[in-house]
């Protein structure tokens, strides 16, 4: 009895301290590869948009010509301004942890060495101590890519600050050859890992070129630390590893923070105290051994005594595993609740990262400002020249032939230009709730797209010896609300896209689907593909792979139109293996197929009589001849005072009038014709017409409100539809 | 040296005793050029969403010229240009002699932004369009002035500041020709790059045709 006894007891002593031990020994492992991942997350998403600027700055054509002339002083000036945002020579405690902030910056000439910056303020002013430091890197920058990242040491210390984060630059000059390079250091930021450990006991640093740099450890200690390190490890990215320090045993993980960098390799190091887990596993013990010796003792005792006795300690063990239990969920509980907030930062910093990339590119659309600025002049320039033209010679306007052509090539520029303005306004344009818009069939739109773009998938293909075919699988008629226009627009795109992604030829697919009440609607090529930064980026404004050739335009206005029609748009694509377009957009509701027919020619309708109101006379002078051409009887007023009083003494079937007139607006007409009859409807005619659309502050006694500038046609079909409406 | 001395004087008496007449040896011959560099694409950062027509970047192309005492105010010292065409400098390489002004007309619909940071001379002409008077540079002094555009990194060119009135661009196969030149001892040189740059002593006489090429070397 007591030999079983004295087996049992022992054996439970050894599994329960192993368990123990090795429970502990991995929460602490899982907590210390948490940390050292976050740590590099963070610094990640901190370095992102620095790298970024980093290489901008390194493309300037001022640095690569300073740096040729060898012409130091312009080289340093031109890199404060440009670097203003990411450079700070203090080495005060930055507040900020979105963005990192260097403390010192140098270049490199070509051969190697760094180049002292002179009277400009780079930071750390010791430029012998940091010659001395930099100076393997001078070799780096030949051997590397275009950029690198590291760790150094500035002087003898052994505290995390005297660490910097290292990103190197190279600079390469107009025919490729590297002419220097840029070399950034940023302070390590202590505050960011004190968030993973949760207590002060636990202590963090780096081991770098076989010196440990790390907060609060004896000099005996370090010493060490020191000495155990460099036996243990011998180029291992990752492990860990017990020492006995001064206030007890101490388990130490290491772990490679970038085994791929071309500087000395850095280590994240942790020293965790294992005297609270020796602690623990003591109690433990002694709970076990006395749980044991109970046992005995009570088996030496009245069988009455041990049945009576047993359930107290076993109670007691039970509490304290359930204890342990509980101690164990909560510092779980702490550690995930940690990584939490992590997470969120994690986020919080990506954001920024985002918006400061987006700053870059905003300042890249303002160039593009001047682009458009140029396509809208030249479609103005031929709308002066020719109206010249009609001014200036009016013998021209007896020839017949060579006026209408002169208007021809009018009416193309204005139309013109009103398609830049257009293709500008797809980008603003948000979902109008209110947009209505008709039920038109897909595989129609499909069939007029395919056949728009013949001249391009098969004659210019053709033309360049490749064979580029076209097939169409055409399911289901899904009917969907949309503008025909706009949705041809957007299949033109594509196919146009992947006309260009097949340079040696193949197959687009264009097929429809309808799939759980949405209408599906696929552009697939076998060409190039994407990469999936290229996917990730290739719906944002102005970003284009065709070089020279592309505006960056005809996804992002794909995108909008998609949004516009409440659609949404999947891209799947990867190098190699091509590219597919999907669209899905919500199925129509069914409506009669009378509704579906197509729109029927506008023409002009019965003789109206129609009061225009405007104080521009051209405008009046066109409105009249437009109305007038359609045989209808025009009366025209210049304000909205005299179109009132023209409303009183005749009778009316349709009032047209500008918006922003002086005395009285042309919502305030509207309103005391409405008053006076309600059964006359009212056009606005405004130049803000597109700001009405945006903002929906149709007026209230307005019938419908046109933009200008109007054609005959869209002021016909108005008409026709208000008629209808009537 | 001596009969360096001796010729160089008797050239020079021999220039003032002809007077207006132009001196009347030739030097001609071919410059082996290198090929044509890497290609020079536009900067994604900067690129228009106009079309602008991205014109290709000259061959390589030398400066000949001929190196000694040569008179004062021999050439005429013209305004020269060196335009922005096409995302390009027209001409990418062009001499000039000390005291010449160059402007820089922007022949682009796009801004431009001439500057140059050498030693020789450094300028920065700023930002002008198509219709504005461009900005103009008096180079004063001898040497390589090697001319940026801010926004283009495509873009360079390089200016010859010579303080010898002799001197002739090649054409893209390298043939050169110099005339007028004086009679006596000079030095030939070949200009291909900063790194590049040939030299040939060359004997000239009066009314004679030397054949002198510049090989790689």
């Amino acid at each position: 009895m007591m030999l079983v006894v004295v087996a049992i007891t022992g054996a439970t002593l050894y599994l329960a301290e192993k368990n123990l031990q090795a429970k502990h020994q991995e929460a602490l492992n899982a907590q210390f590869q948490d940390q050292v991942r976050f740590f590099l997350a963070l610094q990640d998403a901190q370095l992102g948009a620095t790298t970024e600027k980093c290489r901008a700055v390194a493309r300037s054509v001022r640095m690569r010509a300073a740096l040729e002339e060898e012409d130091v002083d312009d080289l340093y000036r031109n890199a404060l301004t440009e670097l203003k945002e990411i450079f700070s020579p203090t080495t005060a405690a930055q507040n900020d942890t979105h963005v990192l902030r260097a403390s010192f910056f140098r270049f490199f000439g070509d051969n190697g060495r760094v180049l002292p910056p002179g009277e400009h303020a780079a930071g750390l002013t010791d430029q012998e101590a940091l010659d001395q430091t930099l100076a393997p890197m001078g070799k780096v920058f030949r051997q590397m890519e275009d950029q690198a990242t590291g760790y150094i040491a500035l002087a003898r210390g052994s505290q995390p600050t005297a660490l910097r984060l290292i990103v190197l630059t190279k600079i390469v000059d107009w025919d490729n050859k590297p002419l220097g390079a840029l070399v950034l250091g940023f302070p390590i930021g202590n505050e960011n890992k004190q968030t993973t450990a949760p207590s002060d006991e636990i202590k963090n640093g780096i081991w770098l070129n076989r010196q440990l740099y790390i907060d609060g450890l004896s000099a005996s200690d370090r010493h060490l630390v020191v000495q155990h390190v460099n036996e243990e490890m011998l180029l291992e990215p990752a492990g860990h590893f017990f020492l006995k320090l001064e206030n007890g045993p101490h388990l130490l993980f290491y772990k490679a923070l970038d085994p791929e960098t071309k500087f000395a390799p850095a280590y994240e190091v942790c020293l965790y105290p294992l005297a609270n887990s020796l602690r623990e596993q003591q109690i433990l013990r002694w709970k076990i051994i006395a749980f044991g010796l109970g046992v005995l003792i009570c088996g030496f005792g009245a069988s009455l005594l041990i049945s009576k006795n047993l359930s107290e300690p076993v109670k007691k063990i039970v509490a304290g595993s359930v204890e342990n239990f509980t101690k164990r969920q909560r510092a779980e509980q702490d550690l995930r609740k940690a990584n939490r907030e992590l997470e969120k930062t994690l986020t919080e910093l990506k954001t920024t990262q985002q918006q400061v990339i987006q700053q870059e590119r905003l300042s890249a659309i303002g160039q593009m400002a001047s682009g458009i600025a140029h396509d809208f002049n030249n479609a103005l320039t031929p709308i002066l020249g020719f109206t010249d033209l009609l001014i200036e010679n009016p013998a021209v306007l007896q020839n017949k032939d060579e006026t209408q052509r002169c208007l021809s090539m009018l009416r193309t520029a204005a139309q013109d230009a009103t398609s830049v303005v257009h293709r500008l306004r797809e980008f603003y344009r948000p979902l109008e709730s209110n947009e209505e818009f008709p039920v038109i069939d897909l595989t129609k739109i499909v069939e007029q797209a395919v056949a728009l773009t013949e001249p391009k998938w098969r004659h210019q293909a053709q033309a360049s010896g490749v064979t580029i075919d076209v097939a169409t699988r055409l399911e289901n008629v899904p009917l969907v609300a949309g503008e025909e226009s706009a949705l041809r627009e957007v299949l033109t795109n594509l196919i146009f896209n992947a006309v260009d992604a097949m340079p040696d030829g193949g197959l687009i697919t264009l097929k429809t689907a309808t799939e759980n009440d949405e209408a599906i609607l696929s552009v697939s090529d076998t060409g190039a593909g994407m990469t999936e930064a290229v996917r990730q980026r290739c719906l944002e404004p102005f970003f284009s792979t065709k070089g020279a050739l592309g505006t960056g335009l005809g996804l992002s206005m794909v995108y909008g139109i998609i949004e516009r029609h409440r659609g949404k748009l999947d891209i799947q694509s990867a190098p190699g293996q091509g590219t597919t377009f999907t669209i899905r957009m919500p199925l129509a509701a069914l409506m009669s197929a009378a509704q579906l027919g197509a729109a029927p020619d506008v023409k002009a309708g019965q003789a109206l009589n129609v009061l225009v109101v405007d104080d521009e006379p051209r405008v009046r002078e066109v409105l009249s001849m437009y109305l007038a051409c359609d045989g209808h009887r025009v009366t025209t007023a210049n304000s909205g005072r005299e179109g009132l009083q023209r409303f009183k003494t005749q009778r009316f079937d349709l009032v047209v009038t500008d918006r922003a007139m002086p005395e009285m607006s042309g919502d305030q007409m509207a309103s005391f014709i409405k008053q006076a009859n309600p059964n006359i409807p009212v056009v606005l005619l405004t130049g803000f017409g597109a700001l009405i659309e945006v903002t929906g502050a149709q007026p209230r006694d307005v019938d419908v409100v046109l933009s200008k500038p109007i054609s005959l046609n869209a002021l016909r079909k108005t008409i026709e539809n208000l008629l209808h409406a009537a | 040296m001596g009969q360096i001395g001796f010729s160089f004087i008797f050239g020079l008496g021999l220039a003032a005793t002809i007077g207006t007449v132009y001196p009347q040896a030739t030097l001609e011959g071919r410059v082996h050029l290198p090929k044509a560099s890497v290609e020079h694409g536009l900067n994604q950062r900067y690129q228009p969403s106009a079309e602008i027509a991205i014109g290709p970047v000259d061959p390589p192309m030398a400066i000949v010229y001929l190196e000694g005492n040569f008179p004062a105010a021999a050439r005429t010292k013209s305004l020269l240009h060196m335009a922005q065409k096409n995302i390009n400098f027209m001409p990418n390489l062009m001499a000039v002699q000390v005291g010449t002004t160059v402007d820089f007309p922007n022949l682009d619909d796009t801004y431009h932004n001439v500057f140059s940071y050498s030693k020789a001379k450094r300028f920065d002409l700023g930002r002008y369009r198509k219709d504005e008077k461009p900005g103009s540079v008096l180079f004063d002094k001898p040497g390589v002035i090697t001319v940026h555009c801010e926004i283009h990194d495509r873009m360079r060119g390089t200016i010859l500041v010579l303080e010898t009135p002799h001197f002739i661009k090649t054409d893209t196969d390298g043939h050169y020709r110099l005339e007028h030149l004086p009679a006596g001892h000079f030095v030939l040189k070949g200009w291909i790059s900063e790194s590049d740059v040939r030299e040939r002593p060359v004997e000239l006489k009066e009314n004679a045709t030397v054949q002198v090429d510049l090989a790689e070397k």
